[in-house]
């Protein structure tokens, strides 16, 4: 029933953007910077169907997509917006993301870097930062994603050739 | 409020104004009628409509009040282009406007009748323009998985390409995705609905790094990326096209009004002409719709990305046997990373290794659907090792195939054949609905993955019988070759009917089976053993209904010209006169091009006291 009403609310207001429905901020829990839905790592493993099922149904025109570029996620409306569109995508990708981090390279880590805005010169040494701290980044299973965005930020702003990525 | 109810209300509240409006909007009318745009190919694409299937009339696909300006907007594609003229010409301002509301509508009636509207400011309209940023639009098509019914013929979904987009920055691009707003969690309502059109289809946004997830990582879906050629114009029409849509209701249904023949429709909308809905009037396979829009010539290139299990797979055959083995003892946990079996390797094979050892582990735990605390920990740790390594590397990712999904043989086929059944000669006629049969020709298509649907055969036999030898309502199998780090189960499911050899008789009995086993690679095919189960049910049986127990086993095979498979199957039978029956059968297909193939079948079957063998050969066009 909840899907449901929440379906019409969907299909009744064609941008709700700017009336962010009531669970995205409720419902999940906010990170450090309240922004966000601050995902586990390996987050999505248990009961995939339903998790899936959740996804593709119940969110087709959820917050958390357009949240990304206009920021109704309720973040500190102070930060700028590539440091909560970095926040959003880590939580998004959460497995692949750490998996690229390990291994220095790859497509979402690139993402990562577009979303934060890193220039292609700089992004050799944005990867490998990251990967060579990826035990602070990734400390135990439980981390989230919230706390390995605030890390990030913290490696960036003591990194004189990165800190200006810092948000 | 529900969405017909506001746009209801919304509308009347417009049509005072409207009759205010009229007299500017008179002249242009009659010019439209005197060009007859009502039935313009542009404009029936925007509305959706579509010519009914009795008589001469139109009706949209669209099942929402809210998307249409006149009453009777659904069934008359006139009325409803008067309409929308004399709301774009009535006065008001903001997102209810009807100029801010049906953009696309707006831009082709201004190109066509050359006329100007003032200056609105579209709030939510700019919005969405400038949230989708599109410059360039792709076709994605994530190709069929075979362990989900509902996906076995492929999904098709739109992505929004940005200026300048690099391969990494796609990930950050929205997708346009039309599919069933589902509300129920019982998959028997949920194939039900899907069926007959219960489920409201909509138009869902999504970054593209969320469907990759979602097929690639979670459903094993390789996917291919059709970068198509519309102009800035087309995408502009194309992106307002889907603002008009983006609240509106069609009612979905997974055979005829699905996902892709929505974006058959979009794509209508983008560039006159196309008319690709005209192609798909009751059934639109994604792979189809493939086909049709590179026939189209809207493909400028393409890309492939292979899925999770792919690159695992390939992953694994770039490591040695003894790598090999390692990988899977460091993905049990049996050995750990910091064993010096793993770290007196050089430290480029140390990080394939630790790689193909992790990737493995996530296989598993989506696959098999595991806990997060059995797999969380032990995934970390091999992380960790491989970022304490500096080297990059040495994987090489899967290559593509060298056929794409879109370009294997249609999917019905008809054949013409003959033979000989127990020294009686007959002549075939075969049809088949869709899909793909293990021998049919491969290329573009899954190994040993089959659907056939309604797929039968008449026979004439020489003593002028004319008998309905086979028929078919649904024939699925999955054919999964086990590797060391895939190992899923080949199944298959059929419903249909077929003759059994009795003592003195050979009759019709419908019939319901399942196998489940395993399959292997064997020498470049895949050999299989598997449990069988079948009831037949049939005024033939004695006893009505029997139920048959046994195993199949066989060998699917690539080569002389095309493809081949050798088929063991026995069933004992447990009601009734008790016996075990079974066959051996041998069918060879040589590929005489992509639509046509010749094949030669060989069997031998044991019924009840009686044996019988059948030779034949039929030629086979896939259309």
């Amino acid at each position: 029933m909840q899907k449901l009403a929440f379906a019409s609310l969907m299909l009744a207001a064609p941008l709700l953007v700017n009336a962010a429905p009531p669970q995205s901020t409720s419902n999940r829990g906010d990170g450090a910077g309240g922004c966000g839905w601050g995902s586990l790592l390996f987050d999505g493993n248990s009961g995939v169907g339903a998790h899936i099922f959740a996804m593709t149904t119940n969110g087709s025109f959820g917050n958390a997509t357009f949240g990304m570029s206009s920021g109704t996620l309720g973040c500190d409306p102070s930060q700028p917006i590539r440091y909560k569109g970095g926040r959003v995508y880590i939580s998004a990708n959460m497995t692949k993301l750490a998996e690229d981090i390990a291994r220095g390279e790859g497509e979402t880590l690139d993402g990562l870097s577009e979303v934060m805005g890193v220039a292609a010169a700089d992004r050799p040494a944005f990867n490998a930062l990251a990967k060579s701290h990826f035990d602070r980044l990734y400390p135990n299973e439980a981390v989230t994603s919230d706390q390995v965005m605030d890390t990030l930020q913290a490696l960036l702003k003591a990194d004189p050739a990165l800190s200006k990525y810092a948000g | 409020m529900s969405a017909p109810a506001r746009w209801l209300l919304c509308v009347c509240l417009l049509l005072p104004t409207v009759a205010g409006a009229l007299p500017e909007a008179r002249p242009l009318q009659e010019r439209a009628e005197r060009l007859d745009l009502a039935h313009d190919e542009a404009w029936l694409a925007l509305g959706h409509y579509r010519r009914n299937w009795l008589g001469a009339g139109y009706a949209s696909d669209a099942d929402d009040p809210g998307f249409f300006l006149a009453a009777q907007g659904k069934a008359d594609p006139a009325a409803e282009l008067n309409a929308t003229l004399a709301a774009l010409l009535s006065p008001g301002s903001g997102d209810r406007h009807p100029q801010c509301r049906f953009p696309a509508r707006a831009r082709w009636l201004q190109q066509r009748l050359h006329f100007d509207l003032p200056e609105r400011r579209c709030k939510a309209l700019a919005e969405w323009r400038s949230t989708l940023k599109a410059h360039e639009v792709s076709l994605i098509f994530p190709t069929a998985y075979l362990n989900s019914p509902s996906s076995m013929f492929g999904h098709t979904f739109l992505r929004l390409d940005r200026e300048g987009q690099t391969d990494s920055s796609a990930l950050l691009a929205y997708t346009l995705n039309y599919a069933a707003e589902a509300v129920d969690e019982n998959e028997l309502f949920y194939a039900y609905r899907g069926l007959f059109g219960g489920y409201p289809g909509v138009l869902g946004v999504r970054p593209y790094y969320d469907k990759i997830k979602e097929y690639r990582d979670f459903e094993n879906r390789d996917i291919w990326e059709y970068r198509l050629n519309l102009s800035p114009a087309e995408v502009a029409q194309l992106v307002d096209h889907s603002f008009e849509l983006q609240p509106v209701r069609f009612d979905y249904y997974f055979i005829g009004e699905n996902c892709s023949y929505r974006l058959l429709a979009l794509l209508d909308v983008a560039r006159t002409g196309l008319r690709l809905r005209a192609e798909f009037p009751w059934r639109a396979i994604p792979a189809d719709t493939v086909r049709a829009i590179v026939a189209a010539k809207l493909v400028a290139d393409t890309r492939y990305r292979p899925s999770a299990a792919t690159v695992l797979t390939a992953h694994a055959d770039q490591l040695g046997n003894a790598e090999r083995r390692l990988a899977k003892r460091l993905k049990h946990g049996d050995t750990s990373p910091d064993d010096t079996e793993l770290t007196r390797l050089a430290p480029m094979r140390q990080a394939a290794v630790l790689e193909t050892a992790y990737e493995s582990e996530r296989f598993r735990a989506l696959d098999d659907k595991l806990e997060r605390d059995a797999t969380a920990k032990s995934s970390l740790a091999l992380l960790r090792a491989r970022s304490r390594i500096a080297a990059a590397s040495p994987l090489k990712a899967p290559q593509a195939p060298a056929v794409r999904d879109d370009q294997g043989h249609k999917p019905a086929a008809f054949g013409l054949g003959a033979g000989f059944y127990d020294h009686r000669a007959y002549g075939e006629i075969r049809l088949r609905s869709a899909y793909h049969e293990l021998t049919d020709p491969w290329p573009g298509y899954r190994p040993g993955a089959q659907i056939a649907l309604l797929d039968g055969s008449l026979r004439y036999y020489e003593d002028n019988r004319l008998q309905l030898e086979r028929l078919d309502a649904v024939n699925i199998r999955s054919l999964s070759p086990r590797s060391e780090f895939i190992q899923p189960l080949s199944w298959s499911i059929g419903l249909g009917a077929y003759r059994r050899l009795m003592r003195d008789s050979r009759p019709l009995l419908g019939s319901l089976s399942g196998e489940v086993g395993w399959s292997y690679p064997l020498a470049g095919g895949i050999a299989y053993a598997m449990a069988g189960a079948r009831l037949d049910a049939g005024g033939g049986l004695e006893s009505g209904a029997q139920i048959g127990l046994g195993p199949r086993a066989g060998w699917l095979y690539r080569g002389l010209g095309g493809q081949g498979m050798a088929a063991f199957e026995l069933d004992c039978y447990l009601i009734g006169s008790a016996y075990c029956g079974g066959k051996l059968s041998l069918r060879h297909a040589i590929n005489l091009g992509r639509d046509l193939a010749l094949s030669f079948s060989l069997s031998r079957e044991q019924g009840q006291d009686r044996s019988a063998s059948e030779v034949g050969f039929s030629l086979m066009r896939y259309f």
